[in-house]
């Protein structure tokens, strides 16, 4: 019994990586934008599909390839802010209309996927599926190890990277006050594209992995998003490493969750525990003290 | 100076606004004379596009041989084809367009079960024929008008059961899609395996779409059964994946879609031993099958799959019918009902449900190959 309990453990651990490596991104660009850039799961998407094209299809180095992947990323999220959202941002248009047009973003990137790449499932095939490895009873591929060290070190990270960095600083300051930080001489337009191409960089990385641990679909951004919005809010909105923990919250819940329920109530459960956290903590994990504060 | 200009814009749009009508009607005379069209409802995009593009393969092959050969009665024969995904929601909307909006009173497909369980009441509202391609035992009351090519889930169910308790295995565990086809398939087996003193151990299922079955399989895993039977689409082969990552070592029983040549490219030798019971073995030893599968091969460069027979056979059932009725429905249904049409897939004829009696094999895959199976 007990291997069971700590094989969805690990189960949870694996999708909470997962949803870890999307929420991340998206948290970042948030916490500065503060608006909703649901297009940014189809930047990962897109960017597995482009790792795809030069690794499977040009046979490119996987590391060459992987670093352009990771490039292409950060330039197509810093692209979509320029031609896109800072057009917006200039007419002031409030963060529905930037919402709205980040839904848009997210169809018109699937639809070019689906144009350049064709409707059937892609599979990047670096590593061969073979049984996993036993851990304390429990199996676990290499691969998915490194996914969740992966977005373990993303957390710790962009934890320090937010606190201790000047450009961290800066974008904290945007993100508490866009007013007084430009009165500081902070250049929030500035700020905003760095959290894109950062937030992106991300996505890029994020790209890689679940691109190599699962397969490619035109849509499948629209699906990481779903879940990575989902942990995003129970971390609470904005807050980037509270986002990575609310990710593997997610995850383990939701599989600990059809250890006895039916598991087609998975994606219940998940909704479940985002409107839990919506009535009673919709400041997430961990915005105790920031509250306080106020 | 203004007036002059503007008088020349309003010609100019006379003009092209005369040119438009023209050419509408124009298209319209030829089309209502030449053309007789029919559509078809097909997943075209999305995971399952392997099987819709399959599937259109083969009745743009009947349609093209049909309208060499003097297609319906001097009429060339006309397919507007609609994209569901394999996704119900979607399936109703093509259905709507096809009916309402292009009139046609013939449709071909779906392949997804859940999409012809969902567009079918408009079909029958609509005293249009369905013509599908889809396993759930719930098409086969879905009305008068509604016809398939598959045969229902029980026909390949028990098939499977009666080999499997044949071979000594007792206990099963279950993991299906969560939709018409898993559901119908596994509701099908459950009764059979016990029926035929089985034991079902396991059951769990995974949402249409999901990629992640290690909880279910780790479930499944506890409870140690003999064999798994995975009614699935294309995620099957994710879901045997993991399943070897996990090391669960039993025998695999998979649903008809995984007869696909992406799933041996995608699992390599993890497909070998894999056991599934299916409506079709290619290489038959009659001529109209090495016909059509050497035509198949030439016009597309790569063998026929299991779909694609069934609805070339249906293509040209509907063609025959029409040459008879024209495009009065109630006739094209009596036709159908009466249908005795030697075929790829064999003699097709249907029930009084509108189900077809076709043969179903139980197959494996041997060094990559799908092969039928013998001990």
């Amino acid at each position: 019994m007990s291997s069971i309990a700590f094989q969805l453990l690990i189960n949870g651990l694996i999708a909470g990586a997962i949803y870890a490596l999307v929420a991340s991104g998206f948290s970042l660009i948030y916490s500065t934008n503060k608006f909703i850039h649901f297009a940014h799961g189809a930047v990962i998407a897109f960017s597995a599909y482009v790792l795809y094209f030069l690794f499977s299809i040009l046979g490119i180095n996987f590391g060459f390839s992987v670093v352009l992947a990771i490039i292409f990323a950060s330039l197509l999220g810093y692209l979509l802010d320029i031609a896109v959202y800072k057009q917006l941002r200039k007419k002031k248009t409030s963060s529905v209309i930037l919402l709205i047009a980040s839904v848009g973003l997210l169809i018109l990137l699937e639809s070019l996927i689906l144009l350049l790449f064709g409707a059937d499932v892609k599979t990047i095939g670096f590593i061969k599926g073979s049984k996993g490895m036993e851990f304390l009873g429990a199996i676990i591929t290499p691969l998915q190890i490194f996914i969740i060290i992966t977005s373990i070190i993303l957390l710790a990270g962009l934890f320090l990277f937010m606190k201790k960095t000047k450009l961290g600083k800066a974008m904290r300051a945007v993100s508490d006050n866009k007013d007084v930080a430009e009165i500081v001489g902070i250049s929030s337009e500035k700020i905003y594209s760095w959290s894109f191409i950062i937030g992106s960089a991300i996505a890029g990385i994020a790209a890689i992995l679940i691109g190599l641990e699962q397969n490619l679909e035109p849509t499948m951004g629209t699906n990481l998003m779903i879940k990575g919005f989902a942990a995003a809010i129970i971390g609470g909105i904005g807050s980037v490493h509270g986002a990575v923990l609310g990710a593997f919250l997610l995850g383990i819940v939701e599989n600990f969750g059809i250890w006895y329920l039916p598991s087609g109530y998975k994606d219940a459960i998940a909704f479940v525990l985002l409107f839990i956290f919506l009535l009673f903590r919709p400041q997430g994990i961990l915005r105790i003290k920031r509250r306080a504060e106020k | 100076m203004m007036k002059k200009q503007n008088k020349i814009y309003l010609v100019i749009g006379i003009v092209v606004v005369v040119l438009i009508a023209a050419i509408v009607i124009f298209s319209n005379q030829q089309s209502e004379e030449e053309v007789i069209k029919i559509g078809a409802i097909l997943p075209l995009s999305g995971s399952n596009a392997v099987y819709g593009q399959e599937i259109q393969n083969a009745i743009e092959l009947a349609r093209e041989e049909i309208n060499s050969e003097g297609g319906i009665n001097g009429k060339v024969l006309k397919i507007i084809y609609e994209d569901d995904q394999a996704d119900p929601k979607m399936g109703t909307n093509s259905m709507q367009k096809l009916v309402n909006v292009e009139k046609v009173f013939v449709v071909l497909g779906s392949w997804a079960s859940g999409s012809v369980v969902a567009s079918a009441p408009i079909a029958e509202e609509n005293q249009v024929i369905v013509l599908a391609s889809a396993i759930s035992p719930l098409i086969t009351d879905a009305g008068d008008y509604i016809f398939r090519m598959q045969p229902s889930a029980i026909f390949y169910t028990s098939k499977s059961t009666e080999l499997l308790r044949k071979e000594g295995f007792s206990t099963a565990a279950i993991i299906y899609i969560n939709n018409e086809f898993g559901v119908g398939l596994k509701n099908a087996f459950i009764s059979d395996f016990e029926s035929r003193g089985g034991d079902i151990i396991s059951v769990e299922a995974y949402e249409q779409g999901a990629s992640d079955f290690r909880t279910q399989l780790t479930k499944i895993k506890d409870k140690n059964p003999e064999i798994v039977f995975i009614p699935g689409y294309q995620d099957t082969v994710d879901v045997i994946k993991q399943m070897k990552e996990l090391g669960i070592e039993c025998k695999i029983l998979a649903g008809p879609p995984f007869e696909s040549q992406s799933s041996i490219e995608k699992l390599g030798n993890m497909a070998d031993g894999v056991l599934y019971a299916y409506h079709f073995v290619a290489g038959k030893n009659d001529t109209k099958s090495q016909q059509y599968e050497q035509a198949y091969l030439e016009k597309y460069g790569v063998p026929t799959g299991g779909f694609a027979p069934l609805m070339y056979d249906g293509t040209y059932i509907i063609a025959n019918a029409l040459k008879k009725c024209g495009e009065e429905t109630s006739c094209i249904k009596k036709e159908l009902y009466s249908t005795e049409y030697n075929g790829v897939t064999g003699k097709v004829t249907f029930d009084e449900n509108g189900d077809p009696l076709i043969p179903i094999v139980i197959k494996t895959v041997k060094n990559g190959k799908f092969v039928p199976y013998n001990k």
